[in-house]
């Protein structure tokens, strides 16, 4: 289900009706458990532990409507790592924590390498021996696996695995409750797309129980609005003037390449922080807080600060699971350097299984490395280093950096890297024909454009918090009201998955 | 809200928010984490005020968030039925178009010859394409008086529709003195799911709630029709937001407006000032993807060919309503291609020429049976016809329509006579 769709719309409203219908504070029942002797024990269901049930009972659904078989998988890859949290807690050797640890890793890492990464490692592997690969399992080579991609597996496993390495770490105390580990892994606004949610900054939220807000139902609307106005304003418009260059490079002019470039590096923005903000927007309005995950990227001064603001949770992650137990930057230049080059590899792959993203990461980790040895060379210049820093040098870093990440979406997008070649020959190589034919023209192109730069300008400014903290209520009802249909105007006439469900 | 008391909240004050605003710190509404803003920005342009901002935000939305989120589904809630109403009285030709572009053209021919007798063609695009009404101007009609006609073809109107146009007319006073009704199989065909039928193409939420009273009783599955129709009525700026953007992107995008010609309509063609669509130039290429598309539209549906009760019924209540209002009718089965008409199932078409002989004797109209007229060159993808097949079907249409005219010439000749008086 996507999150702008009516099917999500009544799935979501009876949630919300009955998770607040449900008196947390008055609702009690204590029950006594079979015992064969020894004291009297009993177990306590509150509301709070009532609406946690509802909530893993309807993410569930969620992704069962999707394919059950797959929201089985889930649960179960979610108890075993419930029993390895207890396990580790209660070991104390660290060779067999150690242990522990890697059945989890392995377990976890396992099911996504199969279910995402199996048969790209195969067809990879028959290219590399010159093999044709094999059609319907027929022939001597090893046939390719029929799988189906869960999807949201490279994001819940994640979260998998950092509950257990922070459990190890001891981070964070193992989550007793499986009903809560579960509800963790499985709460529908973050399940499929993210953010990948740290169990640090979770779990602790799922034992307090929740009190109705207004607040917060508007702060959670206020999301859910920005969200649909990024996904139906701004990425699925822009993608009309995207997917046809990018299917044929060819069949276009350099101009047309390039605004089609430019239109996919809003689009993909657009697209996922669209989703992330509607999943904060849902969470809140359920009670519970997510981590923000995108942080206007665009205006990064460098390729390491795009990565601070750029699907953060994801970022941090690699950083604290990856980089930092390679040793991070504490082993010198070369060795960071390196350190740069597999993280940023091993995220590239993580988007999906083709050669394509794994030189995308790996083009990211060069531009680290040389963002890295700049910024060396500027701060034993402080000339150079003040002059940067001024409005002028910062806007010039802004630029260079979109530059950087804009020309990187090439192999982001294309499906094949001779498709990339030929874009970046579009690119560079100037040619001429036709424009990709819209309807609107090319004027609705620049209007989309100009309304996310001055989104961007608004929101650097919070003119919207300012005007609202001033303004009467009806009028700052009117301006949402405006916004939801200026959506609801501009929504596309059919649904456009979101772009990191494939992921 | 006391801060000591609610166990929601966190033990103390956020770094940032400390001797922000005036007062001690324990008085201040403790923050319990949600509204948390984010991470400095390194940028040296001068950033606003962020705590004091955050926080008087939090305060506003403690304060007023019930207000603005009633004010909200208030506002929201009104904007939908003004839409409505502006559409329905101001601007109808935002939705079925085409259809309140043929009124108006009707009703300004009709305040033009008010005298004339009038020959309506109701029917389908086919007609639209293949009717020329001005070739009927001028012939002799019922009191030898020069007819004057009209093309009342429209997307994929079949008897159901043709019977409501009817009604519409003769509730606006203008009745026709002769009326010509197409007879379209492939609009007949029983609403299945995925194929060609008048109903399955009829779209709910562009009629009016007196359409759709009218259209109900025929429907085979009307509570889909009636739920999608009430969906547009509760949230018509999300059902109606094509056409809506196509209208408003003609003010504000030069390349929508090229397109946007008060003369065109929905399908960018040019209609006559008697409703006839003129013939554009076509390449090959698009021949050939007109071609491809009906064989993609209308294979599966002839391939599965069977009459629905509803469309018959509505074309004989149709007949029925002519013959109780006396006005003459010619029942016209219009041109197909011959490949169009081999994709019909075996014995399909011939059910449909047995039922068309059936009606015409059963009201007394006459059966104009035009299927084989137009050669294949004639048309542009098999059942629209070309510039060429205009001429021909129209001179040969008012042929077959002769005898009828001077029928009802000659019935007009006693009221004439007996008008003059004695000699």
């Amino acid at each position: 289900m996507l999150f702008c769709t009516w099917a999500f719309a009544k799935f979501f409203a009876i949630v919300f009706t009955v998770y607040w219908l449900v008196p947390w504070r008055r609702l009690s029942w204590t029950v006594p458990l079979p015992r064969l002797r020894g004291p009297v024990r009993t177990w306590t269901l509150t509301g709070h532990e009532l609406r946690i049930w509802w909530l893993v009972g309807a993410s569930f659904y969620f992704y069962a409507s999707w394919n059950r078989w797959l929201a089985l998988l889930i649960c179960g890859t979610t108890l075993t790592d419930f029993g390895i949290g207890l396990g580790l807690e209660a070991l104390k050797g660290p060779r067999k924590r150690r242990c522990l640890l890697l059945v989890s890793l392995i377990g976890n890492l396992g099911v996504l390498v199969y279910f995402k990464y199996a048969n790209f490692f195969l067809e990879s592997f028959y290219q590399a021996w010159g093999w044709p690969l094999p059609e319907d399992g027929t022939g001597r080579h090893i046939p390719l696996l029929t799988v189906i991609l869960p999807v949201g597996i490279s994001f819940y496993t994640f979260e998998a695995i950092n509950y257990t390495v922070d459990v190890y770490r001891r981070k964070v105390p193992a989550e007793r409750n499986p009903v809560h580990l579960l509800f963790f892994v499985l709460f529908f606004p973050h399940l499929v797309a993210g953010p990948i949610v740290r169990a640090r900054d979770f779990l602790p939220q799922i034992r307090r129980a929740k009190r109705w807000s207004w607040g917060r139902l508007q702060l959670g609307g206020e999301y859910f609005l920005l969200g649909l106005l990024k996904k139906w304003v701004v990425a699925d418009q822009l993608a009309a003037f995207a997917d046809p260059v990018f299917a044929h490079p060819d069949a276009f002019c350099t101009t047309a390449n390039r605004l089609a470039l430019l239109a996919f590096t809003l689009q993909v923005y657009s697209d996922i922080s669209g989703y992330s903000d509607m999943a904060l927007g849902l969470a809140h309005m359920l009670g519970y807080k997510l981590a923000i995950n995108f942080d206007m990227p665009y205006v990064a001064t460098s390729v390491a600060d795009y990565w601070r603001r750029d699907h953060i949770s994801l970022s941090t992650w690699l950083r604290d699971y990856l980089f930092i137990p390679l040793g991070g930057s504490r082993g010198g230049t070369w060795l960071t350097c390196r350190n740069f080059l597999i993280t940023m590899t091993l995220g590239g792959l993580w988007h999906g299984a083709s050669w394509n993203f794994v030189l995308w990461g790996l083009l990211h980790g060069v531009y680290l490395c040389v963002h890295r040895g700049f910024r060396f060379f500027c701060e034993a210049r402080p000339r150079l280093d003040a002059l940067l820093k001024t409005a002028p040098g910062t806007l010039l870093r802004m630029g260079l950096t979109f530059f950087c990440v804009y020309q990187g979406f090439v192999l982001f997008r294309a499906e094949t890297f001779p498709q990339a070649c030929q874009m970046f020959q579009r690119l560079w190589v100037h040619a001429r024909g036709p424009w990709v034919p819209h309807p609107y023209g090319y004027g609705f192109f620049w209007t989309i454009v100009a309304g996310f730069f001055l989104a961007h300008v608004a929101g650097y400014w919070r003119w919207w918090d300012k005007l609202s903290v001033r303004l009467p209520a009806p009028v700052v009802s009117f301006g949402y009201v405006l916004v939801l249909l200026v959506c609801m105007v501009l929504a596309p006439t059919c649904d456009k998955p979101f772009i990191y469900f494939q992921f | 809200m006391n801060a000591s008391s609610s166990p929601l909240l966190p033990d103390a004050l956020p770094q940032h928010c400390e001797g922000v605003l005036p007062g001690p710190p324990s008085r201040l509404p403790v923050p319990n984490g949600w509204w948390q803003p984010r991470e400095e920005r390194r940028l040296p342009f001068p950033s606003p005020g962020r705590p004091s901002l955050v926080l008087a935000r939090v305060r506003r939305m403690r304060r007023c968030s019930r207000a603005l989120l009633l004010w909200v589904l208030g506002l929201f809630a009104a904007s939908q039925p003004a839409f409505v109403v502006a559409l329905d009285h101001w601007h109808p030709t935002l939705t079925e178009s085409w259809h309140s572009h043929k009124w108006a053209m009707l009703r300004r021919l009709r305040a033009r010859e008010p005298d004339r007798p009038l020959v309506v063609m109701l029917g389908s695009s086919r007609t639209d394409d293949a009717f020329d009404a001005e070739m009927l101007n001028g012939l002799p009609g019922p009191g030898g008086r020069p007819l004057v006609g009209f093309n009342f073809g429209g997307p994929m109107v079949g008897p159901v529709r043709q019977g409501l146009y009817l009604d519409e007319m003769l509730r606006a006073g203008i009745r026709p003195s002769l009326l010509l009704l197409e007879f379209v199989p492939a609009l007949m065909c029983e609403p299945r799911r995925g194929l060609v039928s008048e109903e399955n193409w009829t779209l709910a939420p562009w009629q009016t709630l007196s359409q759709i009273r009218f259209m109900w009783r025929y429907w085979s599955h009307p509570h889909g029709k009636r739920r999608d129709w009430l969906e547009s009525r509760l949230l018509p700026w999300y059902v109606f937001r094509s056409p809506l953007f196509t209208h408003l992107s003609a003010a504000l995008f030069p390349a929508a407006r090229r397109h946007k010609n008060k003369d065109l309509d929905w399908y960018y063609w040019i209609h006559d000032e008697q409703g006839f669509r003129i013939p554009k130039c076509f390449t090959l290429q698009q021949f050939q993807a007109g071609w491809c598309g009906a064989w993609t539209t209308y294979a599966p549906t002839l391939q599965r060919f069977r009459l629905g009760r509803g469309s018959v019924r509505a074309l004989r209540d149709l007949l029925q309503r002519c013959r109780e209002e006396k006005i003459p009718t010619a029942l016209v089965f219009m041109p197909e291609s011959t490949p169009f008409r081999n994709w019909y199932r075996p014995g399909a078409l011939e059910e449909a020429h047995r039922l068309f002989a059936e009606l015409a004797w059963e009201y007394g109209a006459l059966a104009i049976d035009a299927n084989t007229w137009l050669p294949d060159t004639e048309f542009r993808d098999g059942h629209h016809a070309e510039r060429g097949g205009v001429r021909v079907f129209t001179t040969r249409l008012i042929a077959e329509l002769r005898p009828l005219l001077a029928r009802l010439r000659d019935e007009d000749r006693p009221a004439e006579v007996a008008a003059a008086g004695p000699p």
